[in-house]
């Protein structure tokens, strides 16, 4: 299998001196191409860090991040810039929409930034919010959606680039367990059906039980790493199947 | 992002807090307002200046009188504070400007550059009274006679006098003139007759002088509201008026007026070639740059206190932003995290601060041009302070003017942006989406 993120002896301190909190240790992790890959564990135990350090989000204080076999501390911060835009997506517990714009604005943000141009990019996010089912909803303005139509807004954004991976910080934290199912749904169906590699960080048992594998972090170190048996991941892609069956005889009775 | 839609997002986020938005555009209009108005009005006055200046004598007039002890500006300034001058066997006049001599008129008709036929010598004719042909009225006026080569008269009827031919004419100075002697317009009285009349001292016999009106000035600041006559009629009416004078009086003359060739001779060769004649030559420009010196300072003090406002209201821009940034904080990290570049981050605030000051200072400039059109409209009207010069505009907005003011001010507003816009292109990812 070919590695799109690799980590060696990732290291991050947060503070100086008396202060210094080392939030990660020595972290060595691979992850591959069209993995679901759950980083869990208890809050302040380094997993949001260690999401972040994968993201080039931030920058490790010591130790490297490779993406493609490529060290990213040695790329240009344009290059950066165009890496995360091109090829990462975000979804966050909190949302981070701008509740002022319209449902389509929120999507064709990274678009945007992307220098699209007007028509290209409102296609584009159309098509994205076709994926999460809410097209009808894109002249709303994103602070009168619910939690969940929010949260389905983000993954359209998410996706809206067209990207490898999708790191997802504690999608569900937020949602009812409906709801959050829903969301869980949508995350899987592309993991299973695009091939995107999908990182989500959370303290959910139950969500990460659903990935292909999962790696446990406790005080900054990976405490465990293991593949998930087949059945649980079976049960998954099972409901996903019977939620597209749903979703498609709901569209053909429109 | 590409800059159209930084520039719309900018205006976008602008009016995201409208209120504080607002009063931030109001300060900076108060320093656009200020600036832009006091600006108009010097441009106004300014071309009103130089188009009076036409009137007052062309681009090539020259006038030059006798040197005094003093300089001049000491001269006038004795004559203002009312300082004794000594009597010169009845050589100089009442400002201590001695005499020209006949040697000296000849020798400035002779001097290169200088029109001989425009040469006026100041031998100026008086009248006891003109009368009017049409209703008979009868008027005390000051004489006036002026060069005719490059002098441009704001005419509201008819044309300027020539002084090259033996017709006796007049021009009147504005409206008022008209209306007094019964006509019913300016073009009505053009071709009509004036009458000059000299009451002979000695035979008590009147004189007659009808003198053809051929044009009708509008009124001017620089042209005091005396008639201007041609150089036959002021020369008969001269020769009269000192007819029973000795022969040493007859002479005396202290100014002497011509054009020159401007485009050939500076100013300064022929106030240098007066000068070696023991004259002192002044141009139009002379007297003009007296007056305009003193309204561009006045104006520039204004246009400073327009500044002081500008400064006051950037600060401001700086505050308002700074709260932006903070309120957007997660924005700024979502951005980034959407790969935003550190620079357009910067460029979305610095825009915002330069869409500020733009606002504002459209804001002012428009407020400025509607207040200043409708003073200078009732201004004008009849009973108007500006009524007696239909020429004159309070404000003027030139583009050339104003377009530059708007520029400053926008540059004054993005300078201020530039620390707000730091403050958020600094921003790490990760700490702005954490920021509550």
């Amino acid at each position: 299998m070919e590695k799109i993120i690799e980590a060696k002896n990732l290291t991050k301190i947060y503070g100086k001196k008396s202060n210094k909190f080392t939030a990660l240790k020595d972290i060595d992790l691979s992850i591959y191409k069209g993995e679901s890959v759950a980083i869990v564990g208890k809050s302040g135990s380094g997993k949001s860090t260690l999401m972040h350090l994968l993201a080039l989000l931030d920058k490790p204080t010591k130790g490297t991040v490779y993406i493609d076999g490529n060290d990213a501390s040695k790329l240009k911060n344009r290059d950066l810039n165009k890496l995360r835009n091109e090829r990462f997506g975000f979804v966050f517990q909190q949302f981070f929409m701008n509740s002022n714009d319209t449902v389509l604005e929120n999507v064709l943000l990274p678009l945007k930034i992307a220098k699209k141009g007007r028509k290209e990019r409102n296609r584009l996010a159309k098509d994205a919010l076709k994926v999460v089912d809410l097209e009808a909803k894109e002249e709303n303005k994103a602070i009168n959606l619910s939690g969940g139509q929010k949260q389905r807004v983000c993954i359209a954004r998410a996706v809206v680039n067209d990207p490898q991976i999708i790191f997802a910080d504690e999608p569900t934290g937020n949602l009812d367990s409906a709801t959050g199912d829903k969301i869980t749904d949508l995350l899987f169906d592309l993991n299973k059906n695009k091939g995107v590699t999908l990182i989500i960080v959370t303290h959910d048992e139950d969500l990460a039980k659903l990935c292909g594998r999962i790696i446990r972090v406790s005080d900054g170190q990976i405490i465990s790493d293991q593949t998930v048996r087949k059945d649980s991941h079976q049960k998954a892609s099972e409901r996903l199947e019977k939620e597209a069956a749903r979703v498609k005889k709901a569209n053909r009775e429109k | 992002m590409k800059t159209s839609d930084l520039i719309k997002q900018s205006n976008h986020n602008l009016f995201r807090n409208k209120a504080r938005t607002i009063l931030t555009i109001l300060a900076i209009f108060i320093g656009s307002f200020a600036i832009c108005t006091t600006t108009a009005i010097q441009t106004g006055v300014n071309s009103f200046i130089d188009s009076q200046v036409a009137s007052f004598g062309g681009e090539g007039f020259i006038q030059a009188y006798g040197k005094t002890e003093t300089d001049t500006s000491q001269a006038i300034q004795d004559m203002q504070i009312g300082r004794p001058k000594k009597y010169n066997d009845g050589n100089t006049n009442e400002m201590g400007q001695p005499a020209i001599t006949e040697e000296q008129i000849e020798q400035f008709r002779n001097i290169p550059g200088i029109i001989k036929d425009t040469v006026l010598v100041g031998r100026f004719g008086t009248v006891t009274y003109v009368q009017s042909t049409k209703n008979n009225e009868r008027f005390t006026t000051q004489l006036n006679q002026m060069t005719t080569k490059t002098v441009h008269y704001d005419m509201v009827a008819g044309t300027n006098i020539d002084n090259n031919t033996d017709e006796y004419q007049v021009l009147l100075p504005n409206d008022l003139w008209v209306e007094s002697l019964g006509y019913g317009s300016s073009e009505e009285a053009i071709g009509q007759k004036l009458d000059f009349v000299w009451s002979d001292p000695v035979t008590a016999e009147l004189k007659h002088f009808p003198a053809t009106i051929v044009g009708v000035q509008a009124p001017s600041v620089l042209n005091s509201a005396a008639v201007l006559i041609n150089t036959p009629l002021n020369d008969a009416l001269y020769a009269e008026n000192v007819k029973y004078l000795p022969a040493t009086e007859k002479g005396k003359v202290f100014t002497v007026a011509a054009e020159y060739d401007y485009e050939k001779y500076s100013a300064d060769e022929i106030k240098k070639a007066i000068s070696d004649i023991g004259l002192e030559g002044m141009t139009v420009a002379d007297i003009i740059g007296q007056i305009k010196g003193f309204f561009d300072a006045i104006t520039t003090i204004f246009t400073a206190f327009g500044f002081i406002a500008l400064i006051a209201a950037s600060i401001g821009i700086v505050n308002t932003l700074l709260m932006s940034v903070q309120e957007r904080t997660r924005e700024i990290g979502l951005m980034k995290t959407f790969g935003m570049s550190k620079i357009k981050i910067f460029f979305s605030f610095a825009l915002e601060a330069t869409l500020l000051g733009f606002w504002g200072a459209i804001a002012g400039l428009t407020v400025s041009f509607l207040l200043c059109t409708g003073v200078d409209n009732v201004a004008h009207t009849s009973d108007g302070f500006l009524k007696a010069f239909p020429t004159m505009h309070l404000a003027e907005f030139s583009p050339a003017v104003f377009i530059p003011v708007v520029l400053t001010i926008m540059a004054i507003a993005f300078i201020a942006g530039v620390l707000p816009a730091t403050k958020a292109s600094k921003k790490n990812p990760i700490d702005a989406l954490r920021y509550e």
